[in-house]
């Protein structure tokens, strides 16, 4: 089975669908759904989970909702995330760059995702440092090193940790390796050859996380294409983070 | 018969590459059922006198010339750079030039281009242009190469219309705005490498599968990706990338 831990969806049916029928022809049983931290930060006003449920409604089978939540609404932001799983079975929570992984403010949403036992998608850049650009345009994005710092504030929390190609892939590797609530997560158009390889060498293959952030063939490609065995490759597209998954119970 | 137009071998400067050799070079064509590969030097992109670079690229690859394929790399502002053009067609028996104007610190139409284009157009032999190797985002943070122009590179290839270019690791957003400033200039092909090509079908509209060749860039990035972009195509355009038009380019 494999599973997209990272789908972005628009205020577009036509585009969400068609990126779901996408992903079905290219072999992707799954795919974790949320709308796009582009569109909004997650306030409830906006409606932030509208698109998410509509497609899981629609294909149950293939669709798993995660929520969006806007950390400045403090304890509505909380309540709302508990609504959001216990009333509405999403199970997942998405994190983008609008906020810091080392913000306080974040503090008692991760906390409640790890009283709910649901894993969190956590966007983040590797080696952030170096490139003042990045602060230029996304002043809220989270480096590596701020996700490992929030994870092991955190230790129950299960952060997955989008697209560790995204930047210098050997420092976030690195990076995450001694924390184990981190799950690096292969998303997104980076296709480094030894970049997987890698994180199944230094991480281990059972922390590695399938996910596309909308490149389906980029990222199908460096699993398929990677030299890791048959059992890793099973592992990383679905095992795992089924796991993660279910740990609140069946997906029903 | 299949043909990948955009491969290197050697060292890089930035990170480790597994596949550096002839021989483990070809093992990675024989995963993907490639028959030839275009190869360059890696190390001539960044040595200064790139000629070095070439000279032992031919000598790796003398056993191997059943299989692989040498490009030269020149540095056109760099002294001598027509007569190490023509030292590498004339007497190490390269078939293509590769030029990298952001990180040899030139553009495109700067007078040396020109002369060494020039030497390409007596012996119809290609030259390909890279828009870049490393994916911006993940540059090393010594080296931060400006981007190549579209617009310039439009120029040179107005101004030698009887020779070939070939677009090389060029985002969608970069060739449609070739496509869309001359649609009658097509004196250039495009290639499948690359985290940047998300729409190779909008491509293939727009220019045909006449000017697309198949390009892995191994062995810097997942050869697996371009293979599977090309899946859906039909039979015949899929013969047409993955082998005529690289053919007719390189005179097999």
């Amino acid at each position: 089975m494999i599973i997209d831990a990272h789908a972005h969806l628009f205020r577009d049916r036509d585009y969400n669908e068609s990126f779901l029928s996408e992903c079905r022809r290219a072999g992707i049983d799954k795919i974790c759904a949320f709308l796009s931290g582009g569109v909004s930060t997650g306030k409830i006003e906006d409606e932030p989970n509208r698109e998410a449920l509509e497609l899981r409604d629609a294909h149950p089978e293939s669709v798993i909702a995660f929520a969006r939540v806007d950390h400045a609404e403090g304890e509505k932001a909380v309540k709302q995330l508990e609504y959001c799983v216990e009333e509405l079975n999403m199970r997942g929570l998405k994190l983008s760059f609008t906020v810091k992984a080392t913000d306080p403010t974040l503090f008692p949403i991760v906390e409640k995702t790890a009283e709910l036992k649901i894993p969190i998608l956590f966007h983040a850049f590797m080696g952030r440092d170096t490139r003042p650009e990045r602060d230029e345009k996304f002043p809220g994005e989270s480096d590596a090193m701020e996700i490992v710092e929030l994870a092991r504030r955190f230790p129950e929390a299960m952060i997955i940790m989008a697209h560790f190609n995204l930047g210098d892939w050997e420092y976030g590797i690195k990076a995450v390796k001694s924390t184990p609530n981190i799950y690096p997560c292969t998303s997104g158009s980076g296709i480094d050859a030894d970049s997987t390889e890698m994180a199944v060498r230094e991480v281990g293959a059972e922390r590695v996380i399938f996910g596309t952030d909308n490149s389906i063939y980029a990222s199908l490609g460096k699993i398929y294409g990677a030299h890791i065995s048959d059992r890793d490759r099973h592992l990383i597209f679905g095992e795992n983070l089924l796991g993660l998954l279910t740990k609140r119970g069946p997906l029903s | 018969m299949t043909i990948d137009y955009v491969a290197s071998m050697g060292n890089f400067a930035f990170r480790y590459v597994s596949h550096s050799d002839p021989v483990s070079i070809i093992q990675l064509m024989d995963e993907e059922e490639i028959d030839f590969a275009l190869v360059s030097s890696l190390e001539s992109i960044m040595y200064r006198n790139v000629q070095k670079g070439n000279e032992l690229l031919a000598e790796r690859i003398s056993k191997h010339r059943d299989r692989l394929i040498p490009a030269a790399v020149i540095n056109p502002i760099y002294p001598e750079a027509v007569e190490d053009t023509l030292c590498c067609l004339e007497n190490l028996g390269m078939k293509a030039i590769r030029l990298y104007p952001n990180y040899h610190g030139y553009d495109p139409t700067d007078s040396g281009v020109a002369s060494v284009v020039s030497v390409a157009q007596e012996r119809t032999i290609p030259v390909s242009i890279a828009f870049r190797v490393e994916d911006e985002r993940q540059r090393h943070w010594l080296v931060n190469p400006p981007p190549v122009s579209a617009d310039t590179v439009l120029s040179l290839i107005k101004a030698f219309p009887e020779v070939h270019f070939v677009l090389e690791r060029a985002s969608y957003n970069e060739l449609n705005r070739l496509i869309r400033s001359a649609p009658e200039v097509e004196n250039w092909s495009a290639e499948t490498s690359g985290r940047f090509l998300s729409d190779l079908r909008q491509i293939l509209d727009a220019i045909g599968s006449d000017r697309v060749l198949l390009g892995t860039d191994m062995p810097l990035q997942y050869s697996k990706v371009a293979i599977l972009r090309l899946e859906s195509l039909d039979r015949a355009s899929r013969e047409k990338i993955t082998m005529l038009n690289a053919a007719r380019l390189l005179k097999l």
